[in-house]
């Protein structure tokens, strides 16, 4: 009998039933959503994460030799709680379909963690309220203080990042479940992929930083050309050398997964499987368009190139977690909804498809209009202030 | 039962539950409200040509970004993350039953962030018609997604037909039925005339703490926003109209079947229309002068008054999650789960709270406390808030044990024991055991271990 059979069997007592109601969609479809909505949340995550990293190195190398970048450093800012909000919103779609497939796992790893999880609210009013103390102090170039509020605004997100993590791994391991509920062992999931799947979230949020910095400044307006050179260039090269350790820190990860789920990741039967595959392969070519993209910061389209390949590997690695997450569950009789436990609500699930194509076609339009629109028209009439 | 026991101390799961919840109706309320506000004041303005109203509704969309874009968006995601720690088989069960509603409202979220961001950065860059147009964009979007979650919410307390549809295999019958139930309409008017007056009240304080403007335009502003208060008349008929829609044994406990909801309700109320005729007359008729500190007090009677009519909803539904399905300890009240746990005992069924391997040698005290954190714990404290060891004070172990048998025919809003006779024998033990009239001065292993677990 293998290990890992006895340590199913160990912590299989202690799952909870499925959920007596079932699945109200098929399996393939929330299957589908949970990747794409966790792609769409990582998007906006990266940012709010990443900027507390990319926001201070522009900021300190703006003041000393490089204006063009404190200037980019302010305009991050100013975005930044747009990305903390669509964090928040973006992450209520994910959790809400995680709860759907394995809300019985997720709800018994929440509760083991406990108040850690709950304080994850505090650090997230922490954090977003912070950054609008570090925007008044960026503005005034108080750059002591603003280093202060940004290392209190990283801590407040990794600590958010951190009890993530926890919960996503111990959601995993029922056989942990028992001795943190009785205090045996720490209130981390003592396992391997612990720590590699922290650093591979931490690097990845500045590496899809760097790219939202180039994107960003490809939109800015009003913008000097030189500015936003120096702007898109430092953005891709931020990307290049996080993504360069992104490799690494991606194969640790790898190679910290059990045999058995090492296998699944290259199972081509499995469409998650060769995702994530093609997204491994696109990290790669990530490599080739942030080099191109910081070389020719005029040419528009390897920004364009490098923020479409990135969003491809967001899904594609959202997948890869899936597949780990199924390989891992699979270990254990009725953690996972099966065909059978599907009861299809076709007339709700039509109605939310419909509303989302409209709302993103609506959210589409006021970005188009703001696309459009002159720069500053004042339509306020004159000025008050 | 399924899940382990997530501990408040002294206060309860149930009121971590509501302070995190009511903050979040109040600012969810006041974000829809501000929408609504917003769109038809900024048209008017348009229309009537008032640069003045615009600038104040400048102002006041840069406090919807900071207030329910931060604290009202944080406080959601924490109804969340405290229902699923305290109550996570109610969760599950709203989850699984309604997440194309909840999908569909995250939409509706989705829409009203984007759209409130550019509306609060567009003022000088769309034109005025429209900026506008993204106003009741914004507004359409915020109300409906208020819209969706009136229906899951009044669920809980009017299920519908959605439990025999269910049973019929008709999934998307009960889906609708369910969302829309006999309480959705009235509850909806409820709620859209609360948003409305405190997006008016929180004109009167955003008014008061932005320097830039005179008295003589404050009182202008004040007067276009008291208009959103005065539909705070229409509580008593909507309030009225909601009642006679839940089940009687639910209207009872609000007219007088539970002193304190009985008195929350009329508080509620009570609030609700002095605030509408004080804005009638004071500021309507005669174009009053609102200070700070008033419109700080009468954001607090607001506050107040939300969380007052929301403790009355959430009392009113006991002694269930979801009305008729599941118990507020999570046992559902279905024939199959009541004879298996009656049959094979509840402890049988709680692997967290009592593991397998320590049940065979638990002695009886403990079985007890095991009971009360599987039965009673999802409500009731030991001697904290809602606390226990006082209900039972000077009840001879007798006595504790018939109530434990009747216990949903002699209170009504408390669900029935289940469970062996056995273990209702050890849960009275335990119960009897808490109170210090009947505490046994002994030295025995037992007397030591209760104390010991009281702490």
């Amino acid at each position: 009998m293998s290990a890992w059979i006895i340590l199913a069997q160990a912590g299989a007592e202690l799952v909870p039933p499925r959920d007596e109601f079932g699945l109200p969609g098929p399996l393939w479809f929330l299957h589908m959503l949970v990747p794409l909505t966790f792609a769409l949340h990582a998007v906006f995550m990266n940012f709010a994460l990443g900027a507390a990293f990319i926001v201070p190195v522009f900021w300190g190398v703006g003041r000393r030799r490089e204006p063009a970048l404190l200037d980019a450093a302010r305009r991050l800012v100013r975005a930044w709680p747009i990305a903390v909000s669509f964090t928040i919103t973006s992450g209520v779609a994910a959790l809400l379909f995680v709860q759907v497939l394995y809300g019985h796992m997720f709800y018994t790893a929440n509760i083991l963690i406990g108040w850690r999880w709950l304080a994850i609210l505090g650090y997230l009013l922490i954090g977003f309220y912070l950054i609008y103390a570090l925007d008044r102090l960026i503005v005034r170039d108080r750059f002591g203080a603003g280093m202060g509020v940004i290392v209190l605004i990283a801590l407040a997100f990794l600590l958010v990042g951190h009890e993530f993590n926890n919960n996503s791994v111990l959601m995993l391991m029922p056989e942990l479940w028992r001795g943190i509920h009785d205090g045996e062992l720490r209130r981390h999931a003592p396992h391997a992929m612990w720590n590699p799947r922290m650093f591979h979230s931490i690097i990845g949020a500045v590496a899809v930083t760097g790219v939202w910095v180039a994107v960003l400044a490809r939109g800015w307006r009003p913008y000097a050309d030189d500015a936003r050179r120096i702007a898109v260039r430092y953005g891709l090269r931020t990307a290049l050398v996080a993504t360069v350790l992104q490799v690494v820190s991606g194969l640790w990860f790898y190679v910290s997964l059990d045999p058995d789920v090492q296998r699944s990741m290259f199972a081509f039967s499995d469409p998650r499987a060769v995702l994530w595959m093609l997204a491994v392969l696109g990290g790669f070519g990530l490599l080739f368009l942030f080099w191109r993209g910081s070389e020719a910061p005029d040419d528009a389209r390897w920004v364009v190139a490098s923020a479409g390949v990135t969003a491809f590997v967001l899904v594609g690695m959202s997948a890869g977690r899936e597949v780990v997450r199924l390989r891992m569950l699979a270990r254990y009789p009725g953690a996972l909804f099966t065909s059978a436990d599907v009861r299809v609500q076709s007339g709700p699930m039509l109605a939310f498809v419909v509303a989302l194509a409209i709302g993103l076609a609506v959210v589409a339009l006021m970005l188009y209009w703001m696309r459009t629109a002159p720069a500053a028209s004042s339509t306020l009439g004159p000025s008050r202030d | 039962m399924y899940y382990p026991a997530f501990e408040v101390p002294f206060v309860g799961g149930p009121t971590l539950i509501a302070v995190i919840a009511i903050t979040h109706v109040f600012i969810a309320h006041f974000a829809v409200g501000a929408g609504l506000f917003n769109a038809i004041v900024e048209t008017h303005a348009l229309r009537r040509d008032r640069p003045l109203l615009r600038q104040f509704l400048h102002d006041y969309s840069r406090v919807i970004v900071l207030l329910p874009f931060i604290l009202g968006a944080v406080t959601g995601v924490g109804i969340w993350f405290s229902i699923a720690l305290v109550a996570p088989r109610a969760t599950s069960l709203l989850i699984h039953n309604f997440v194309w509603a909840w999908a569909i409202e995250w939409v509706c979220f989705l829409v009203e962030i984007a759209a409130g961001y550019v509306y609060y950065y567009s003022w000088d860059r769309l034109s005025p018609r429209r900026h506008a147009a993204v106003g009741w964009i914004y507004a359409v979007a915020a109300w409906m997604s208020l819209f969706v979650i009136n229906g899951i919410i009044t669920f809980m307390l009017t299920p519908g037909d959605w439990s025999d549809r269910r049973a019929a295999g008709d999934y998307s019958g009960a889906f609708w039925t369910g969302l829309f139930n006999p309480t959705f309409l009235p509850s909806l008017l409820l709620r859209s005339v609360s948003c409305l007056a405190l997006a008016g009240i929180f004109v009167c304080v955003v008014v008061n703490v932005v320097p830039r403007y005179s008295r003589e335009e404050r009182t202008t502003i004040i007067h276009t926003a008291s208009h959103f208060l005065v539909p705070l008349v229409l509580m008593v008929p909507a309030a009225m109209w909601y009642l006679g829609q839940v089940p009687a044994s639910a209207r009872g406990l609000a007219f007088g079947g539970a002193a304190a909801m009985s008195l929350f309700f009329i508080f509620g109320l009570t609030c609700s229309v002095l605030l509408a005729v004080y804005a009638y007359v004071a500021l309507v008729r005669k174009r009053g002068y609102v200070s700070l500190e008033t419109s700080l007090l009468l954001a607090a009677m607001a506050f107040i008054a939300t969380g007052s009519m929301e403790y009355v909803r959430e009392g009113i539904r006991k002694p269930y999650v979801v009305r008729g399905y599941l118990w507020s300890n999570e046992i559902a009240n279905q024939p199959a789960e009541l004879a298996r746990l009656n049959a094979e005992g509840v402890l049988a069924h709680a692997p967290w709270i009592a593991p397998a391997d320590r049940r065979a040698r638990a002695d009886r005290l403990t079985r007890g406390r095991w009971m009360f954190d599987v039965q009673c714990a999802k409500c009731h404290t030991i001697d904290g808030l809602n606390g226990v060891a006082p209900l039972i004070a000077g009840w001879p172990r007798d006595l504790i044990r018939y109530n434990l048998d009747h216990l949903d025919k002699l209170k009504g809003f408390m669900p029935p024991v289940v469970g062996t006779p056995q273990e209702k024998d050890d849960l009275a033990d335990w119960l009897f055991r808490l109170n210090p009239v009947h505490h046994e001065p002994t030295a025995s292993p037992l007397a030591s271990g209760v104390e010991g677990q009281r702490r």
